[in-house]
């Protein structure tokens, strides 16, 4: 019995240190996480530009040669390289990346990595205030609400029922993962910019695609139209902040990225003509009519608006007017 | 005089003098007069009025001037189409009014101009006619508020019959007698197409975000593409459209804008240094980026040779917050009004509009008529409707 237990003892070590040069695919290879192909960026989009690295922190390739082989086609210029950069393919199409590690003892080992890459948009919805006739998207500011759409698709957009992580700069939104959560809403965190990202996987733990994207918080900025009584407001901001005019002239304050929510219901919100305030102000909060006296001069016409719980939501600006 | 009594007097004068010196100082009340500002008179109350003096003072349009660049409307214009006239080889130009939503038309040949409808559309700022002349889509915006209506033409009485249409559309288009058109629904943005001959309409397609542009095709079935509306410091991307499937196209950028049809795109982003715009072949998928910088908005294309595209373009430099600034109002182009051919891979000056009119023109609302003579185009500076009179070549 004791001469068993040796010999099983023995037997056991041999296996434990001979080389595990053999053909394995990548089921094999998953049992041996110390030796694989890293993927720059994880998940790569179609047409993207990837960096694969060939890891191996066991060492035990030490020694062998190295062939790049990209869906059968060798990689030129790739023989015994650690690092490959290379294209993702075209959407809808899977591309095999596959490292041959020779031995001189003529052993093979494969690794390899398939690659589907995926489209993963996300759609950055702030809702802060733009005027009608801006045909642009608005940017968030700090504490406005923002929406955000993660869009994962290839020929089409996947279904959405799928395992979402969101987070924002690195703090993970609402807990963890949320099935189907492919929209989420969150203030703007204070700071300039701030990260945004989304891992999504399938019901199983799958991950498919994951990204991040740098976000905008911008300062609320006053720009002045005038209004016509004719034709609603202009779509030319008032130039270099003069106006001139011998008329009465009705003009807007448009307050573009203030949290909508401020600027439907703004705690603070004064026209100033010179340095008197002017509480006359009709239903619109936003717009004034000035009238000349019959004199000609100039004055300053300017406008703030403010949230007293965020005082960061507000803005001044002013104009100068010529009669 | 004696000496006591002239001193006496002296210090009467003075003490006078300093007695009115203190009243003024101290009792008397200044003008009302803010210095050197004047005084203003602030309401913020706006009336609607109408402007009764349009009608009948617009002048004479010389169409039949030899020029090659005619200012067709000195007032605001919120849609136009060019259409043939029925019995007649002659073409008019019926236009949509800005503020008034009535609908003018002016005939090419003989320039005579004439009212079709005097139904008054508040505040109308947009407007779509269709191909047949007989429909219009005018949407109007009072505050904050955006209205969309669907006019009958009744050429008896010169009236419109309005239907109002009880949905945020954010976009349309009108083709020969039906119109495309995209409202919100949820976080959603719904294509449809609208038959006012029947007042039905048909979903065609959904974009699942609401910030969408879109740029439509020639007919429900035709290609449309769809973005994020554009912003210099987020990320756009570009879906085309087709039989209802939306499909995400090879094209991402910050600022992205775009326009294009079943054949090619062009399109404009913010690099990290420059803003840069680049074409794209459906067909191979190539990318071409351009050595010339233009807003893909100040574009159309050609029906008959899809690698024909028109567009304004402004010699300067862009700065990296356009279009934002463009869309703000407060960047202005001076255009020139440019042909390139994708295919044959040329680019022609067709006119330096802004030199030959002697005036800033921001081109935008491009679009050619149907035998692709002349090019419309709208100055965003002041609204006016421009054309210009374009040589076609033998096998364009």
């Amino acid at each position: 019995m004791r001469t068993l237990i040796l010999f099983s003892i023995t037997l056991l070590s041999l296996f434990a240190t001979t080389p595990i040069f053999a053909q394995i695919n990548n089921d094999t290879l998953n049992l041996n996480p110390e030796l694989g192909i890293t993927l720059q960026p994880n998940s790569p989009q179609p047409g993207e530009s990837v960096t694969a690295s060939l890891e191996d922190s066991s060492g035990s390739v030490y020694g062998a040669s190295i062939t790049w082989i990209i869906d059968g086609t060798e990689v030129p210029n790739s023989r015994n390289q650690r690092q490959i950069n290379f294209v993702a393919t075209t959407v809808g199409k899977t591309q095999n990346v596959r490292a041959v590690l020779t031995k001189e003892s003529g052993y093979e080992k494969i690794i390899q990595e398939n690659i589907h890459p995926v489209y993963l948009d996300i759609i950055i919805e702030p809702q802060t205030r733009t005027p009608g006739f801006y045909l642009g998207r608005a940017l968030p500011s700090i504490g406005s609400t923002i929406n955000a759409t993660a869009l994962i698709s290839d020929t089409g957009f996947y279904d959405t029922d799928l395992m979402y992580v969101w987070k924002i700069n690195n703090k993970v939104l609402d807990g963890g993962a949320i099935r189907g959560r492919n929209q989420v809403s969150f203030p703007a965190p204070i700071g300039r910019q701030f990260t945004l990202s989304v891992q999504i996987s399938e019901l199983n733990g799958t991950i498919i695609t994951s990204r991040n994207i740098s976000i905008p918080s911008v300062e609320p900025k006053i720009l002045f139209y005038e209004v016509s009584s004719l034709f609603g407001i202009s779509e030319k901001a008032i130039a270099e902040s003069v106006i001139e005019t011998s008329n009465n002239t009705t003009v807007r304050a448009e307050p573009y990225n203030l949290d909508i929510q401020v600027y439907n219901n703004p705690v603070v919100h004064e026209w100033k003509v010179t340095n008197g305030n002017y509480t006359n102000v009709g239903n619109n909060p936003y717009e004034v009519t000035v009238q000349p006296s019959g004199t000609t001069g100039n004055t300053l016409l300017s406008f703030h608006v403010r949230d007293t719980t965020q005082f960061l939501q507000g803005a001044e600006g002013n104009t100068q007017i010529n009669f | 005089m004696k000496r006591p009594i002239f001193i006496i007097v002296g210090t009467v004068v003075v003490i006078l003098l300093l007695a009115v010196w203190a009243y003024i100082l101290f009792f008397s009340t200044p003008k009302t007069d803010n210095g050197q500002f004047t005084a203003l008179n602030i309401d913020g109350n706006t009336e609607s009025v109408i402007d009764t003096s349009a009608t009948g003072t617009e002048p004479i349009v010389n169409v039949i001037s030899d020029k090659k660049l005619i200012q067709l409307t000195t007032k605001p214009t919120a849609g136009y189409r060019e259409l043939i006239t029925t019995g007649s080889s002659s073409s008019i130009v019926m236009y949509i009014k800005s503020g008034t939503g009535n609908i003018g038309s002016i005939d090419l040949t003989t320039g005579e101009e004439r009212d079709i409808t005097t139904t008054t559309i508040n505040f109308a700022r947009q407007g779509e006619i269709t191909g047949d002349g007989k429909f219009v889509m005018v949407q109007s915006e009072s505050g904050n508020k955006k209205d969309t209506v669907v006019g009958t033409i009744n050429d008896n009485d010169h009236t419109l019959t309005l239907v109002t249409i009880d949905e945020q559309v954010v976009s349309f288009k009108a083709l020969d007698s039906t119109f495309l058109y995209a409202v919100r629904s949820g976080s959603s943005v719904v294509g449809k197409e609208y038959n006012p001959t029947t007042n039905t309409s048909k979903n065609l397609f959904t974009i699942p975000f609401i910030e969408a542009a879109i740029v439509w095709g020639n007919s429900a079935t035709d290609v449309h593409y769809a973005y994020p509306k554009a912003s210099s410091q987020l990320e756009g991307y570009a879906y085309l459209i087709q039989n209802g499937k939306v499909q995400r196209q090879p094209i991402s950028g910050y600022g992205l804008s775009m326009y294009g049809n079943s054949k090619f795109l062009v399109y404009s982003i913010r690099t990290p240094k420059i803003y840069q715009s680049y074409l794209y072949d459906m067909e191979t998928k190539l990318v071409t980026p351009t050595s010339f910088t233009f807003i893909p908005e100040k574009c159309t294309s050609s029906k008959t040779k899809k690698s024909v595209f028109i567009c304004g373009e402004d010699s300067t430099t862009y700065s990296q917050s356009v279009p934002d600034t463009w869309y703000q109002g407060v960047t202005a182009f001076s255009d020139m009004l440019w042909e390139l051919d994708i295919n044959a891979n040329t680019i022609n000056l067709l006119s330096d509009v802004s030199k030959e009119s002697g005036r800033g023109i921001d081109i935008i609302d491009t679009s050619l008529n149907a035998p692709e003579n002349h090019v419309y185009f709208i100055n965003k500076n002041d609204q006016t409707l421009w054309l210009y009179k374009r040589d076609i070549k033998v096998g364009n």
